[in-house]
């Protein structure tokens, strides 16, 4: 079961992570 | 109406997926092959079809729309490179999932194997797009030059797409999209692995559509900049 939670925290924290750098720049923005 | 839609957008994606975690992980019940190891099919193939097919087809089709003297806009070629960007996230994520289902199963993390290369090089070619990209100062020559690259990186969709068919894969084959249309996957399983395809592809819209309106803040500040810059030396030489 580690592989399956490591595929699920590997997306969670790329996704997490991108998401927090789009929101970032548009904060930036305003 | 239209704006209340965008914002409801990102609150649905976050919880479509997590919804489909929380099924993923442990509600649907163990594969009779695989065991745990199957509850990857809720994220691994859905991250495929943003990446390869959803954000690559959205740049390749608005660099199209961008080369096309009548569609030919701005906006178009930011919709291209913002879908782009996307596009290499998911492909990413759809290399390292894969990766981490190959070594239980086939012993492996990785394989020179058909589908598994024609990804990478995919990926490869998404990167290389935006790296393209940054090489231009001039907007024109950019948007021109980086819709032809993604015009001829379009030629490897098919060949991942093929590559099960085309040749001996250590990849399995289609596992919905069967060439007798024979659904492999049923129940709960069907209903997870069908909202994972729902959640990735509302979290491509919302992230594309904001880091559009990311470049096309960018973009209008740089034109700004320009335009005053012209207009100080302008009155520098009248005075």
């Amino acid at each position: 079961m580690n592989y399956v939670y490591g595929g699920y925290i590997v997306t969670a924290v790329v996704l997490g992570g991108y998401c927090a750098y789009l929101l970032g720049a548009r904060r930036r923005d305003r | 109406m239209k704006n209340l839609w965008w914002r409801a957008l990102g609150p649905v994606t976050l919880i479509s997926l997590l919804l489909t975690g929380w099924l993923g992980l442990w509600v649907t019940p163990r594969a009779q092959e695989q065991g745990d190891f199957a509850r990857l099919v809720y994220l691994h193939p859905a991250e495929a079809w943003v990446g390869i097919y959803l954000s690559f087809g959205t740049a390749v089709v608005a660099s199209g729309l961008y080369l096309w003297p009548r569609t030919r806009r701005a906006s178009v070629d930011l919709v291209a490179a913002s879908a782009m960007e996307v596009s290499v996230v998911f492909l990413v994520l759809t290399l390292v999932t894969g990766s981490i289902w190959g070594r239980p199963t086939w012993g492996v993390w990785w394989a020179w194997d058909a589908r598994l290369t024609s990804t990478a090089v995919m990926a490869v070619l998404a990167l290389g797009y935006l790296a393209y990209r940054y090489s231009f100062e001039d907007p024109t020559r950019r948007a021109q030059r980086s819709a032809i690259l993604a015009l001829i990186s379009a030629v490897n969709v098919p060949i991942i797409h093929f590559s099960v068919v085309w040749w001996k894969t250590l990849h399995q084959g289609a596992t919905v999209l069967t060439p007798g249309a024979s659904i492999k996957i049923h129940g709960i399983m069907a209903w997870t692995m069908l909202l994972s395809f729902v959640a990735f592809t509302l979290c491509f819209v919302w992230m594309t559509r904001v880091r559009y309106l990311i470049a096309r803040r960018a973009q209008e500040g740089a034109s700004a900049r320009l335009a005053s810059a012209i207009a100080a030396r302008q009155s520098e030489s009248g005075a």
